[in-house]
């Protein structure tokens, strides 16, 4: 099991005007390898969940176990953790600093006293898996296109090796190339590694498209939690905590509620076609 | 009310002895925004999309051909700051739009910097408050509110500037779906209030809202025309790296195999309608 969390509560700023319970009882079992995706709008918990995930937020009760750390209050030394554990944060690119693609990857590894040998490796393999070629090693992270920026960002993050990666809002003020190439790359990974994956979206049309498990939060709790397919049919609940259903979800909705036999739970363009292609005549 | 006439512009890169490199951010792009008119722009990350809109409000200055608001050239230097009155901008990241800690200061910086009378003042905020459905907010501090809320925040600081334009560079971007959502109906309702309204997005299914769209591509306009035109070019828009509504897409895959559609569908109700007349 990657990640096992048991009746989860956290207070923000508990005893002071400003206490807020951002999450609570959550109760989650993520399996090695599974692909999730975390919707919920701003302020729902969802960057709170996955901050506790790697021991950046301690829960105020509860209890926490990622890949057989268990973490608490007074857990020390989660380095081991948080190289198991990478988290890729929202504009990842904003953190680059190095003056070399390679050296700005190699960040993380370095600091793990990793041989040259190993974090050269490491580096090149990073690369690989999220498609940044060769070329661009020597040049300033700067120079780089936000696409590519994003993706050395999340190279640095792999170099590392993490057993579960956590990518929150990857694709934001991206276009829908840099998008969808992207989300292929991370498909492509979950794929090559069998790595546990977590994204955080606002994009209803992406969680539908690419992972295999929805989680949906509002106010601290979990309010959904299955297949897209499952989730995305509980339109009125999505619409009722300021999220959404896939712009094909929402047409196959008003098609059923003018007759049309069609399901409920379809998520995809190609879902959709054979369902409508079978009401309608040519 | 915009007139650019072959625009270009060209950053530099990179400055060594007598050797100057240069990129070209803008090629030759001619076109005209009619008053009250609501304008797209799309194009993928580094077309020129961001670098046109600064082009505006006198943020950046053509290296060739010339852009006229309003009839004020905008590298009249003299005339920059009725320019920039009359252009608003709003952008990605609320965050770094807001500077008051209470609401209707954040909204009054601009009024007051322009010397409006204050005694004028405090109706200009409320105007613009309301417009952006805000006003209930006024005394609160901007950092509590959601995202949408921030943005209209940071719209209604423009508004109260009385701008005749508004360009909208990607403004729901770090948005959720519901304050994606106030924030696009509250771009339309400025605009049927008469807002001539420019908006950059890299998603396809707002600029269905537009009047007219561009599609920049390599810094020179590579399509224009209305959303039916423009989202009916499914496979030209996935060459140049954008998308089409989810709409438009199924209605060219049914024309394609032969189902009576136009391919020029673009939003949902249209959908709906067009399949059931199939039925």
């Amino acid at each position: 099991m990657s990640i096992t969390i048991k009746n989860l509560n956290y207070v923000y700023s508990v005893g002071t005007p400003f206490e807020k319970q951002a999450l609570t009882d959550i109760n989650l079992e993520i399996k090695d390898g599974e692909f999730v995706g975390i919707i919920g709008h701003t302020g729902s918990g969802k960057s709170t969940l996955i901050q506790h995930m790697n021991g950046l937020v301690r829960a105020t009760s509860g209890e926490i176990e990622v890949c057989g750390h268990k973490i608490s209050k007074d857990s020390k030394d989660l380095g081991k953790l948080r190289q198991e554990v990478g988290l890729v944060f929202q504009y990842p690119e904003h953190q680059l600093f190095e003056l070399t693609v390679a050296k700005d990857i190699a960040f993380g590894p370095k600091n793990m006293e990793l041989s040259e040998a190993e974090i050269k490796s490491r580096v090149k393999e990073a690369c690989e898996l999220v498609g940044l070629a060769d070329r661009h090693m020597e040049k300033s992270p700067f120079e780089l296109s936000g696409g590519q920026k994003r993706r050395v960002a999340i190279a640095g993050v792999l170099a590392m090796k993490p057993k579960v990666l956590i990518l929150d809002e990857p694709t934001a003020g991206l276009d829908p190339k840099g998008r969808d190439s992207i989300l292929n790359q991370i498909r492509q990974l979950h794929r090559q590694t069998g790595m546990t994956i977590i994204l955080v979206s606002h994009s209803m049309e992406d969680v539908a498209e690419y992972v295999d498990r929805v989680i949906a939060m509002d106010k601290g709790k979990i309010i959904l939690d299955g297949d897209p397919h499952q989730v995305f049919s509980q339109r009125e609940t999505l619409l009722a905590v300021g999220l959404n259903v896939p712009q094909i979800t929402e047409l196959v909705y008003q098609l059923r509620e003018k007759g049309f036999d069609i399901p409920d739970n379809i998520i995809t363009i190609e879902e959709a076609l054979p369902w409508i292609k079978k009401n309608i005549n040519k | 009310m915009i007139t650019a006439k072959n625009v270009r512009h060209d950053y530099k890169i990179e400055q060594e002895e007598g050797n100057e490199k240069f990129f070209r951010a803008l090629d030759d792009i001619s076109l005209e925004i009619r008053k009250g008119s609501f304008i797209a722009i799309l194009g993928h990350n580094g077309s020129g999309k961001s670098t046109f809109a600064k082009h505006l409000n006198g943020f950046l200055f053509p290296t060739a051909g010339s852009i006229v608001v309003n009839g004020i050239e905008t590298t009249d230097t003299e005339h920059i700051w009725e320019l920039r009155k009359n252009v608003g901008m709003v952008f990605q990241n609320p965050d770094n739009q807001i500077i008051g800690s209470v609401v209707e200061e954040d909204t009054a910086f601009g009024p007051e910097n322009l010397g409006v009378p204050s005694e004028e003042i405090q109706f200009v905020v409320d105007e613009a408050l309301s417009s952006v459905r805000m006003q209930a907010y006024a005394k609160h501090s901007p950092n509590k509110l959601s995202g949408g809320q921030k943005q209209r925040i940071a719209i209604a600081g423009v508004l109260a500037m009385k701008p005749s334009c508004i360009v909208f560079d990607e403004p729901t971007a770090m948005l959720d779906p519901s304050g994606r959502k106030e924030v696009l109906k509250t771009i339309k309702r400025l605009n049927r209030e008469g807002i001539t309204t420019i908006l950059i997005t890299h998603y396809m299914e707002e600029a269905i809202a537009a009047d007219h769209i561009f599609v920049i591509e390599q810094g020179k306009i590579a399509l224009e025309g209305n959303p039916q035109q423009i989202f009916s070019q499914v496979e030209k828009m996935k060459a140049l790296g954008l998308d089409v509504p989810q709409a438009a897409e199924l209605a060219y895959r049914l024309k394609q195999d032969g189902y009576a559609l136009t391919g020029q569908e673009l939003t949902m109700e249209e959908m709906v309608e067009v399949l059931c007349r199939l039925r």
